[in-house]
C-alpha cells in the first residue's frame, strides 16, 4: 500500500466516522487532527483499530503521539514506516 | 500563523523607509548604521523563525513590563512571582538577541537564577533578601541532578525504575520528618512540583528515546523557569516540550505567550472576586439563593488553577516553548468527556499516555467496550491516587477522604457512560471555524448548561467538609430568600452566562487570521488600561464600587470565612486543608508546622472537653510560636498575683482569645502587661496606688468559653472590672465550641442552651457540621444570652463589665451585630477599631502566615487602650495621666 492509498483511505475514514457532512476538500493532508480536536482519545482508538485492520500493522500505545497522528500526512508516513519495519 | 510573519513587516517600516532615501544621504547613512548596530548579531540569520525586529522587541518587553506592573499593583499571586517575572523580563530582553544555539543553555541559567532569586527571599516584600536561602536552592538543584542521573544509570531500565522508587521512598521518609534533612521545608513543594510527575514522563520517554535530548533540554525540562514559584504546575510532556521549541514564528510564540499571561491574570482577578465575595460556608446556607451560591462557588475557585497555568505556559512561550493550551473554555464543556478534554489538558494527556492507552491496548482483546470501560475507570482511579501522591509531596499529608474518592469515581462513571455513548453513536466534530446549525447549537448550549450544573454540584460535594454536611444544605431547597432576587432569576442568569457563550461557540466564528500587530495593540492597550485602573491615584477616583472591587482583588489574604476558620483551628482537624483552597494552601505551605501548632496542642494547655474548652496548665512553660511562654500558678499567662487584691488596688480582669493571650509575642510584650506597667507608672497621680491587670486570655476562646471562665475563675479574684475583648466572626466560632459542649453534655449548664435545643428540636448526636447549620439561625440569640449572663453575673458581684472591640491586624469586617448585642446586654462598649491605622499591617503581624499582632502591634494596642480608658473616665474612673507614649510609625 503506497502513501497515496493510505492517505485516501485515512481521509475517507475520518470524513465518514468523525466528520460526517464535512466537505472533503476542507480536510487536507496537513489539517491538524489532534490539536484541532478531531482526534480525541476515542477517535484515536477507532482510527488505530481501523489502520491495524486495513494495513496489517500493529500499533503500540506509546506510538499514539502527535508526531505520528496529527495529520493525514503524518499518519500515512507512520503507517508506511510500520509496514516497512514489519 | 503565516500571517504572523507578514504582519511583522510593519515593524520594519522605519528600516525600509530609511533605505528608500537617496544612497548618499547623511540621514540614510546614520539610520542604516544605527539599525545595523542594533541588528548586527542576527541580520545574517536566514530562517523565518529567526526574524528579528527591534520594534517587536520593544512591543513584547513593554507588554511584559505592563504585566509585571499589573501583578505587582493587584498583588496577584505571591511575591515570588514578582521576582521570577523580573528575572524573566531581564532574561527575555537578552534571550531575544541571542543566536538560536545559545538560547536553551541561557534559559537553563535563567531557570537556576529564578530558583536562587526566590529562595533568597525574606518576608512578604519582594525586595527583601536572605542569602542563606541559597543553600536551599542549591539543594534543589543537587537533588534534582541526582534524580535525573538515576534515570541515566547504565543499568537495565527496570533497575533504574527500582532505584528511582527507592530514592523516592527515602525522600518520602524525609518528607514525613522521619529523617532529618539539611534543607528547610521550603524545598519540598518546589522539588516535588519539579520532579514528582516529570520524572515519570521523563523515564517513560527515555525508554523509547529516538532522538537523544541535549543536556540543556533535560535541565530546562526539569528546572523550567516559572516552576519555582508555582508548586501547582502543569504536567508538561517531555516530548511536546522538545518538539514545540521554536517550531513556529518566534514573534507569534512570544506574543501568544503574552496573551496567555494576561488571560491568566484575568482568571486570577475573577478568582479573587469570587473568593472574597462569593464564598459561603455550609453553615450560612439558609435559603435557595444561598444554596445556589454554595453549589457554584467551589467550581469557580478553579479559576486560580487555570489562571496560574495560563501564566506558566505563557512564560514558557516567551522563551520559545510553543506549548499547547492547558485549559480550553472548560466552563463551556458540552459533555462530560468534553469536560475531561478541556480542563487541565496536560493532566489528561499525561493520564492517557501513562494509564489509559496502555490499559486499553491490554484489555481490548476482551472487546472494545470492556477495554474502554476498564481503561476509563482505571484512568480515574489513577487520577485519584496521583492527586493524593501530589498532595503528599506538596503538603506532607495525605488527602484520603470519602468526598475525594467519591468525586473521582462519580466523575469516572459519568465520563465512562458518556464515552460509551460516543463510541456507539459518534460525536459531532467540526473542523476549525466550522459551525453547527441553530438547532444543533441550541442543543449544545443546553447540554453545556446541564454539564455546568452537574459539575458544580459535584465540585461542591468534593469540597464539602463532610458528606452529611453537603446533603444537609439541601434542606433549604424550599426556603425562599429575602429581597427581590429569586432562584429562577439566578438560574436564568447562570443559564445565560453559560448558555450564550456556548451558543456562540457552537455557531462558530470566522477563523480570523492571527496578526501580531493587532495582538500587540489589543493586549497592550487593555494591559495599559488595567494597570492605570490599578494605580491607587486612579482607582480611588472611580467610585466606591470600583475601589471596593479593586480592594477585594488586591487582597492576597484569606477571606473572612477562612480567616475565622483558621483562627478557630477548624482546618487543623481537616486532612484536606487547602486541597480546594489555594489561599489556605499558601498559608499552610508557609507555616512551620512544629513551631506553629495550636495552643491546645502544647503542654501549656489542658483540654477539658467541657466549658471552657481549655484551661492553661498552672506553672507550665513551653515554646509557643517563637517564644518561651510561662503560666502562673493560677493558670494565667501573667506575673504572679495574690488571689485577692491588696487594699487600694484596682483590679482589672482581661478575658479574650489568642490576641489577649499574646500568641506570637514574649511574656513581657503582651499589651495587657504593658498596660498594667503603664498604669502603675502613673499610679502616684491617680486615685489608686496600684493597678492589677490579670490576663485570663486563652487562645481559641469564644464567648461561651469566656462566660464559663468568668463564672468559674475570674470572679474569684475579685476584680473591679472585667474587660471582655472580641473581634469579628464570633458567632461561628462560638457555635463550634458550643456544639462540642452540647455533644458531651456540658453546655446544658446554661438554661438558654436547653431552651434553644428544646425549641428547635435539634438532635445533638448529628454530624457537627449539620448541627452547626441548624444552630446558625439561633446564633444571635445565643450570643445575646451569653452577653446578658456575663453582665448579670458581673453586676451581681459588683463588677463593671466592658465589651471592647479589638480587631485582628488585617481584619476587614466590623462586628456590628456583636457590638449591638453587647450594648443591649448592658456592657459598656469601647472601640479600638482604629488601633492599627496609619501602619502597614504587614509590619505588625507575627509572621506572614499568622496575623496576630507582634510586639509592635501589642504596644500600639496598649497605647490605644490606655488612651481610650483615659477618655472614658465617665465610665471607668481610673484618673489616668495624659500623653501616652507613641511608637514611631
Amino acid at each position: 500500500m503506497n502513501t497515496t492509498q493510505i492517505r485516501t483511505m485515512t481521509r475517507d475514514f475520518i470524513l465518514k466516522e468523525f466528520l460526517p457532512g464535512e466537505r472533503p476538500e476542507n480536510l487536507t493532508d496537513s489539517t491538524e487532527l489532534i490539536s484541532g480536536g478531531i482526534l480525541d482519545s476515542l477517535a484515536t482508538l477507532k482510527l488505530v483499530t481501523y489502520l491495524e485492520k486495513s494495513c496489517g500493522i500493529e500499533i503500540a500505545p506509546d506510538e499514539l503521539v502527535p508526531e505520528n497522528l496529527n495529520s493525514i500526512g503524518h499518519i500515512a508516513d507512520f503507517v508506511q514506516s510500520k509496514q516497512a519495519s514489519t | 500563523m503565516g500571517g504572523g510573519t507578514s504582519s511583522l513587516r510593519i515593524f520594519r517600516v522605519p528600516q525600509s523607509y530609511f533605505l528608500s532615501m537617496p544612497a548618499g544621504s547623511r540621514l540614510r547613512r546614520a539610520a542604516v548604521r544605527s539599525i545595523k548596530t542594533l541588528s548586527l548579531p542576527w541580520s545574517a540569520d536566514p530562517t523565518g523563525t529567526e526574524s528579528r525586529s527591534i520594534l517587536a522587541w520593544f512591543a513584547i518587553a513593554g507588554q511584559l513590563a505592563l504585566f509585571i506592573a499589573l501583578v505587582y499593583l493587584l498583588r496577584l499571586e505571591t511575591t515570588a512571582l514578582i521576582r521570577v517575572l523580573l528575572v524573566a523580563l531581564a532574561g527575555w530582553c537578552v534571550h531575544y538577541f541571542l543566536p538560536q544555539r545559545y538560547r536553551l543553555p541561557f534559559f537553563v541559567l535563567l531557570s537556576f537564577a529564578a530558583i536562587a532569586a526566590v529562595f533568597a527571599n525574606l518576608g512578604p516584600n519582594w525586595h527583601h533578601w536572605r542569602f542563606d536561602g541559597l543553600i536551599d536552592a542549591a539543594w534543589i538543584v543537587a537533588i534534582g541532578l541526582v534524580l535525573i542521573g538515576i534515570v541515566h544509570l547504565p543499568i537495565a531500565f527496570g533497575w533504574r525504575v527500582l532505584a528511582l522508587v527507592g530514592t523516592g521512598c527515602g525522600l518520602a521518609a524525609a518528607r514525613m520528618d522521619w529523617i532529618a534533612t539539611p534543607w528547610t521545608r521550603a524545598v519540598w513543594p518546589v522539588l516535588a512540583s519539579m520532579f514528582m510527575f516529570r520524572l515519570i514522563v521523563y523515564a517513560y520517554e527515555m525508554r523509547r528515546e529516538q532522538k537523544m535530548a541535549t543536556l540543556s533540554e533535560r535541565l530546562a525540562y526539569f528546572f523550567m523557569l516559572p516552576n519555582v514559584c508555582f508548586p501547582l504546575f502543569p504536567v508538561v510532556d517531555f516530548r511536546t516540550f522538545r518538539s514545540s521549541y521554536y517550531n513556529a514564528d518566534r514573534h507569534y510564540i512570544y506574543q501568544t505567550g503574552i496573551q496567555w499571561m494576561f488571560r491568566g491574570a484575568i482568571h486570577l482577578i475573577c478568582y479573587r472576586l469570587v473568593y472574597q465575595r462569593f464564598v459561603i460556608d455550609a453553615a450560612d446556607v439558609h435559603n435557595q439563593i444561598e444554596l445556589l451560591q454554595f453549589i457554584i462557588w467551589p467550581f469557580l475557585l478553579y479559576l486560580k488553577v487555570s489562571g496560574t497555568f495560563h501564566i506558566i505556559t505563557g512564560m514558557l512561550r516567551l522563551f520559545g516553548f510553543n506549548l499547547p493550551e492547558t485549559h480550553n473554555l472548560y466552563f463551556l464543556s458540552s459533555s462530560f468527556t468534553d469536560f475531561w478534554r478541556r480542563i487541565n489538558i496536560y493532566w489528561k494527556d499525561f493520564i492517557m499516555k501513562i494509564v489509559y492507552y496502555p490499559c486499553y491496548f491490554r484489555f481490548r482483546r476482551w472487546g472494545e467496550s470492556v477495554a474502554l470501560v476498564s481503561a476509563t475507570l482505571l484512568a480515574f482511579l489513577a487520577t485519584w491516587l496521583l492527586h493524593n501522591y501530589q498532595w503528599f509531596w506538596l503538603r506532607g499529608t495525605w488527602v484520603f477522604t470519602w468526598n475525594d474518592f467519591l468525586f473521582w469515581m462519580i466523575l469516572a462513571v459519568l465520563v465512562t457512560i458518556n464515552a460509551l455513548y460516543e463510541m456507539r453513536h459518534g460525536r459531532t466534530r467540526r473542523l476549525r471555524g466550522g459551525a453547527l446549525s441553530w438547532s444543533g447549537a441550541l442543543q449544545t448550549a443546553g447540554r453545556t448548561i446541564g454539564v455546568f450544573v452537574v459539575i458544580s454540584l459535584l465540585w461542591s460535594f468534593w469540597s464539602a467538609s463532610s458528606v452529611p454536611q453537603w446533603f444537609s444544605v439541601f434542606d433549604t431547597v424550599g426556603v425562599e430568600g429575602p429581597g427581590k432576587m429569586t432562584p429562577a432569576l439566578v438560574l436564568v442568569a447562570v443559564a445565560a452566562i453559560i448558555g450564550i457563550p456556548a451558543l456562540v461557540l457552537a455557531r462558530g466564528s470566522a477563523d480570523r487570521q492571527y496578526s501580531f500587530r493587532r495582538s500587540v495593540a489589543s493586549v497592550g492597550v487593555c494591559g495599559l488600561i488595567a494597570v492605570c485602573i490599578s494605580l491607587p491615584v486612579v482607582r480611588d477616583r472611580l467610585g466606591e464600587t470600583v475601589s471596593t472591587a479593586m480592594a477585594d482583588i488586591r487582597m492576597p489574604n484569606l477571606n473572612s470565612r477562612d480567616n475565622a476558620n483558621l483562627e478557630r483551628g477548624y482546618y487543623e482537624n481537616l486532612v484536606n486543608v487547602g486541597a480546594f483552597n489555594p489561599e489556605l494552601w499558601i498559608v499552610y505551605g508557609q507555616r512551620r508546622n512544629e513551631e506553629w501548632k495550636d495552643l491546645e496542642k502544647t503542654p501549656l494547655s489542658e483540654y477539658t472537653g467541657a466549658l471552657p474548652r481549655t484551661y492553661l496548665r498552672p506553672l507550665s512553660q513551653a515554646d509557643y510560636r517563637g517564644h518561651r511562654v510561662h503560666i502562673n500558678r493560677w493558670g494565667m499567662r501573667d506575673q504572679d498575683y495574690e488571689k485577692l487584691p491588696s487594699p487600694g488596688t484596682l483590679r482589672i480582669a482581661v478575658v479574650g482569645a489568642s490576641i489577649i493571650f499574646g500568641a506570637g509575642v514574649a511574656d513581657d510584650e503582651t499589651f495587657e502587661g504593658l498596660l498594667e506597667q503603664r498604669m502603675n507608672e502613673q499610679a502616684a497621680d491617680s486615685a489608686y496606688p496600684h493597678y492589677d491587670v490579670l490576663n485570663f486570655g486563652v487562645g481559641a476562646y469564644t464567648s461561651v468559653d469566656m462566660l464559663a471562665i468568668i463564672e468559674d475563675r475570674v470572679l474569684a479574684f475579685k476584680p473591679n472590672y472585667i474587660f471582655y475583648f472580641e473581634h469579628s466572626a464570633l458567632i461561628t466560632r462560638m457555635l463550634d465550641h458550643l456544639i462540642i459542649a452540647m455533644q458531651n453534655g456540658s453546655a446544658y449548664r446554661y438554661d438558654f442552651v436547653r431552651d434553644i435545643v428544646r425549641e428547635s428540636g435539634i438532635d445533638h448526636r448529628a454530624d457537627p457540621e449539620v448541627l452547626k447549620r441548624k444552630l446558625t439561625p439561633y446564633g444571635e440569640r445565643l450570643l445575646r444570652a451569653i452577653y446578658s449572663q456575663i453582665v448579670e453575673t458581673a453586676k451581681r458581684e459588683g463588677v463593671g463589665a466592658f465589651w471592647i472591640y479589638l480587631p485582628r491586624v488585617d481584619e476587614r469586617t466590623s462586628p456590628e451585630v456583636e457590638r449591638r448585642l453587647a450594648a443591649e446586654a448592658g456592657f459598656d462598649v469601647l472601640d479600638l477599631s482604629d488601633v492599627y491605622d496609619g501602619y502597614d499591617w504587614r509590619t505588625l503581624v507575627v509572621a506572614p502566615w499568622d496575623d496576630h499582632p507582634n510586639a509592635a502591634g501589642h504596644r500600639l494596642i496598649a497605647d490605644k487602650l490606655y488612651e481610650v480608658l483615659r477618655q472614658h473616665r465617665d465610665l471607668i474612673p481610673l484618673n489616668l495621666a495624659a500623653a501616652p507614649r507613641k511608637e514611631g510609625q
